[in-house]
């Protein structure tokens, strides 16, 4: 999950460094995998102002520049064509790194004139692909930091990427917002409300929608409407530079838009182009047979029980996880269907694995999106379809609900003493529940928690605990003694058989025999030379054809590793390994093995002519 | 006197002419023994008038005498020669490289697994094996890893062949050690202090990864073990097996079975290049852990209420590649007598904890 420092900060009240945030990040259990830091690469580089540009005298393409920096005037040698007194330059100095042309600059000497350092293009700084001539700036002062004037002009351009790693269970921070709030309540800032007011339609839905009663459990909630008369085309840089920041292709307003609450949000919404429809929307689980041409441009066909969302003609999308092809949103589109939808976790990872198709939505509904965001989500998407595209939405129109998930837990605040061995005050302990957006109330030690809608994965007190140490911050534990189980001096724990194994290896060892740790799985050829090779014990996806049955037996992986061994010119081998064989495919029909084998000579050729071919004996 | 004179030079020449030490102790007895010539003629002294003897008793001591010396020194002369004849014969090049023994050596796998082993027996853990193919409702369902879980795809999980009819789910190759908590709860319940070292399975092989690596379990289960616990336990192990005190950061994460849970970094620094560990100011993921997910613990047979504990899985071939700054992870199963012998152990070098593991 991407997302910039700009963008967080749409939802964060905060004052926090780059650093202070990254660090917290991880910390919380956002794992930080990257941080693309776009200022730090310009940090050294100043603006500065060409006093005067006059011919070289040995060159017809390069100018004579003197420049005012904060180090005084500097004559600068510049091959830009529109390199010219007066304009707002960016200067690279002697001992910086312009990272577009992977270069430390030195004073050097051009045609036999000096030149202290250059002006930089848009391509040399890694801006853009611009290279027509140096930057001009339209303002700024001489020896203000470049990157402070992108900061107040040009933000996108220094706004950092962070790129978290989310584990399964947090839904929540697939959004920024979420993101945000797990920030807010480690004290890194406030988090900004969001709360979406709804849009008046101005007249009745024309697209009606229904969900098959047979499919209500894996779709119980559908919404949408539509807006009539946009005008799509690109969406506005803002918007642009977001997605592209984050690794995102804009497309067009409309499905910027969806994609721009698939991260803000973690609320995944499809466009439809209602001209391209025929009748209403039904939601309905396949038959199977039925084919889409999906938006990645691939056709699938269903199997029955996927579920499907079809108009009079036939599937146009499949459901939480992508749309068809043939409503898909395009610049002529004038009026479009907003969907917002809740999709059962389950049920979609089942349909994607089944189609092999990844999909932004898919990730997000199979780990759980809000489902009392629905509604608030289409009203936010409406807000900004209109903001960017113009137009006019109906009312909004609903089948089934959103599914009920509220719950409450009972939380022995002294659990988390016992349980981590952190002795977090009570009160602390329901500020933080409560900064998470869950309710905690109660009396004595206990607390009764109202679990947010958009924790689906918080199923028990032990859960409740982890948010709070988890906020609280694991860093701070302090390690505690684990007693020995029994007084005096430890009693041995080997069994005989572990005993055997280890006295078994040492002994081949002892003996001269080199231990060896090869695969467990072989070739079915090699397996049947030594009575495996049987299905029972095939891999059903072995990563090569080499690897595809567990070995019967230990000689024939040692036999190939001498094999190998001879290749690069090693002929006189001890080998042996200690390991399990296989006589069958299920749990436990393993047994432990001793193997060696000798090959070559006993020796190398020595004076006392001891070197013998090894035979058995 | 003539007579003497004339035994005097024929006992000399005799001597002179011995050609070993046999026969110049056969010329003594002869000469000098209790029936000797010469023995035999001092002898005769006593029947001689006190005139005769006081001339013939000098001279024949005085031939005694010159025949005792000459019997010592053509002793010594033999002796000399039979030594110098002796370092002629009996001489050896020291300088000649020895006769070839093979030199056999442990896999870095096998002896880091030993270590582990000694340290955590130390602590009072067991050791727990458990079966390579699996099914899966060890390796994922009494994992709290149900089928839709989004960890499963995550897992690269190698699965065996299911012959047509046989409905079962297909059996997995363990994808981790984690089966072998269920199994031994189930087997021994609580209270439990066991480590499960052993092989797993993930299909995946690049730089970094092989289709088969190993890992350690460990469980330990009682009344009132806390993660401050194994924080202490974990910062014992490292400190013990890097031989150096070393802090570890736990983080917040995520795994089905555990609650809460935590990533473990150890402290390491990156200084010149290469990774030291217990130095500096950076931190080195190495293993994943938390308190054992109640319904784990119930899947083992456990009552949650009663009992908790924690659990934590690390690499055994990721900390032996730490300690002992081996590169590669491929290298591990190529089976290169070069690398075995570079990497390997002495058949003697048995980890203890008294020795320093």
């Amino acid at each position: 999950m991407k997302f910039t420092l700009s963008w967080l900060k749409e939802h964060l009240e905060t004052e926090a460094t780059l650093d202070a945030i990254t660090e917290a990040l991880t910390d919380l259990g956002l794992e930080v995998e990257g941080v693309e830091d776009r200022a730090a690469r310009l940090a050294p580089f100043t603006i500065a102002r060409i006093q005067s540009a006059e011919q070289h005298p040995d060159a017809d393409r390069l100018r004579v520049c003197m420049v005012e920096t904060d180090e005084g005037v500097k004559q600068i040698v510049c091959g830009a064509p529109n390199a010219r007194a007066g304009i707002t330059v960016v200067l690279a100095k002697p001992g910086d790194y312009v990272p577009g042309i992977d270069t430390t600059l030195a004073v050097g000497k051009i045609r036999g004139v000096e030149s202290h350092g250059m002006m930089a293009s848009e391509r040399e700084l890694e801006l853009s692909d611009e290279h027509g001539g140096i930057i001009e700036l339209p303002s700024g002062a001489v020896g203000q930091k470049f990157t402070d004037w992108l900061a107040a002009h040009d933000p996108a351009k220094v706004d950092p990427v962070i790129e978290i790693a989310i584990t399964p269970n947090r839904q929540d921070a697939l959004g920024i917002h979420g993101i945000a709030r797990d920030l807010a309540a480690r004290g890194l800032g406030t988090l900004k409300p969001h709360d979406p007011q709804p849009v008046a339609g101005s007249f009745p839905c024309p697209v009606s929608v229904t969900i098959d009663a047979d499919t209500l459990d894996v779709a119980p909630h559908f919404a949408g409407r539509v807006i009539r008369g946009v005008k799509n085309g690109p969406s506005p840089a803002w918007l642009q530079d977001r997605l592209r920041a984050i690794g995102l292709r804009p497309i067009s307003a409309l499905v910027d838009v969806t994609n721009f609450f698939t991260y803000d949000m973690n609320r995944p919404l499809h466009v439809f182009d209602v001209d391209k429809m025929q009748g209403g929307l039904r939601v309905h689980r396949a038959t199977g047979g039925e084919a889409l041409l999906a938006l990645d441009g691939k056709t699938y066909t269903m199997r029955a029980g996927h579920t499907l969302i079809s108009d009079d003609r036939g599937p146009e999308s499949l459901a939480g996880i992508m749309g068809g092809e043939d409503t898909g949103c395009t610049e002529e589109t004038v009026t479009v269907f907003l969907e917002s939808a809740y999709w059962d976790p389950i049920h979609t990872a089942f349909t994607g694995r089944d189609l092999k198709i990844h999909s932004d939505a898919r990730y997000r509904f199979e780990r759980g999106v809000d489902p009392d965001y629905t509604l608030p989500g289409l009203e936010a998407a409406t807000r900004m379809i209109l903001d960017l595209c113009g137009g006019e939405a109906s009312e909004l129109v609903e089948a089934g609900a959103a599914p009920k998930t509220a719950r409450s837990y009972s939380l022995d605040t002294k659990r988390v003493i016992s349980l981590v061995g952190m002795d977090i005050p009570k009160a602390e302990q329901a500020r933080i529940l409560t900064s998470l957006g869950f309710s905690a109330t109660g009396s004595g030690d206990m607390l009764e928690v109202w679990v947010p809608s958009w924790r689906r994965d918080v199923q028990g007190e032990a859960d409740l605990v982890e948010e709070v140490a988890r906020i609280s911050s694991l860093t701070k534990l302090e390690p505690k003694p684990l007693p020995r189980a029994t007084a005096g001096v430890p009693k041995p724990v080997l069994t005989p058989a572990q005993s055997r194994e280890r006295i078994g290896r040492r002994t081949a060892a002892a003996l001269g025999y080199n231990e060896c740790v090869t695969y467990s799985f072989i070739d079915r050829a090699a397996a049947q030379l030594f009575g495996g090779g049987s299905d029972d014990v095939m891999l059903e996806n072995p990563i090569s054809a080499d690897l595809s049955h567990m070995r019967p037996d230990l000689l024939p992986g040692l036999l190939q590793a001498a094999a190998r061994n001879q290749a690069r010119g090693m002929m006189d081998l001890a080998l042996c390994e200690v390991g399990h064989a296989f006589h069958g495919g299920e749990p436990g029909e393993q047994h432990l093995q001793v193997a060696g084998l000798l090959v070559g000579h006993t020796a190398p050729r020595d004076p006392h002519g001891t070197r013998r071919a090894v035979d058995v004996l | 006197m003539d007579s003497l004179d004339q035994l005097k030079s024929d006992w000399l020449g005799r001597i002179g002419a011995a050609s070993d030490e046999t026969t110049l102790e056969d010329l003594r007895v002869a000469a000098l023994g209790k029936k000797g010539d010469i023995s035999l003629r001092m002898r005769e002294l006593g029947a001689m008038s006190p005139e005769e003897r006081q001339v013939a008793g000098p001279a024949l001591n005085a031939l005694k005498d010159e025949v005792t010396t000459a019997l010592a020194a053509k002793k010594a002369a033999l002796g000399d020669a039979a030594l110098d004849e002796r370092l002629r014969a009996e001489w050896l090049d020291v300088t000649l490289p020895a006769r070839h023994r093979r030199q056999g050596t442990i896999h870095p796998v096998s002896q880091v697994t030993e270590e582990v082993t000694a340290i955590f027996a130390d602590m009072g853990f067991a050791v727990a094996e458990g079966p390579q193919i699996e099914t899966d409702f060890y390796n994922f369902d009494a994992l709290n890893i149900p089928g839709h879980h989004p960890a499963r795809a995550e897992m690269d999980t190698f699965y065996t062949h299911r012959a047509p009819g046989d409905d079962r789910p297909p059996h997995v190759l363990r994808t981790h050690t984690s089966p072998v908590q269920i199994r031994y709860m189930e087997a021994h319940g609580a209270p439990t202090r066991v480590i499960a070292p052993g092989r797993v399975y993930r299909a995946d092989y690049d730089q970094t990864h092989t289709p088969m690596f190993h890992q350690v379990e460990g469980l330990a289960i009682d009344r009132d073990i806390s993660m401050a616990n194994l924080k202490w336990v974990l910062e014992s192990f490292f400190s013990a097996y890097f031989g150096t005190n070393v802090r570890t950061r736990f983080r917040a994460s995520h795994f089905p079975f555990t609650e809460p849970s935590a990533e473990v970094d150890i402290q390491c620094s990156w200084e010149g290049g290469t990774v030291k560990v217990g130095e500096g100011n950076d931190w080195l993921e190495v293993l994943g852990s938390g308190m054992v997910h109640p319904k784990v613990l119930q899947a083992g047979g456990i009552d949650p209420n009663e009992w908790q504990g924690f659990a934590f899985g690390m690499g055994i071939d990721r900390i032996a590649m730490l300690k002992y700054g081996i590169p590669d992870l491929r290298a591990f199963f190529d089976s290169d007598l070069r690398w075995l012998r570079h990497y390997g152990f002495a058949a003697l070098q048995m980890p203890a904890v008294h020795a320093g593991v």
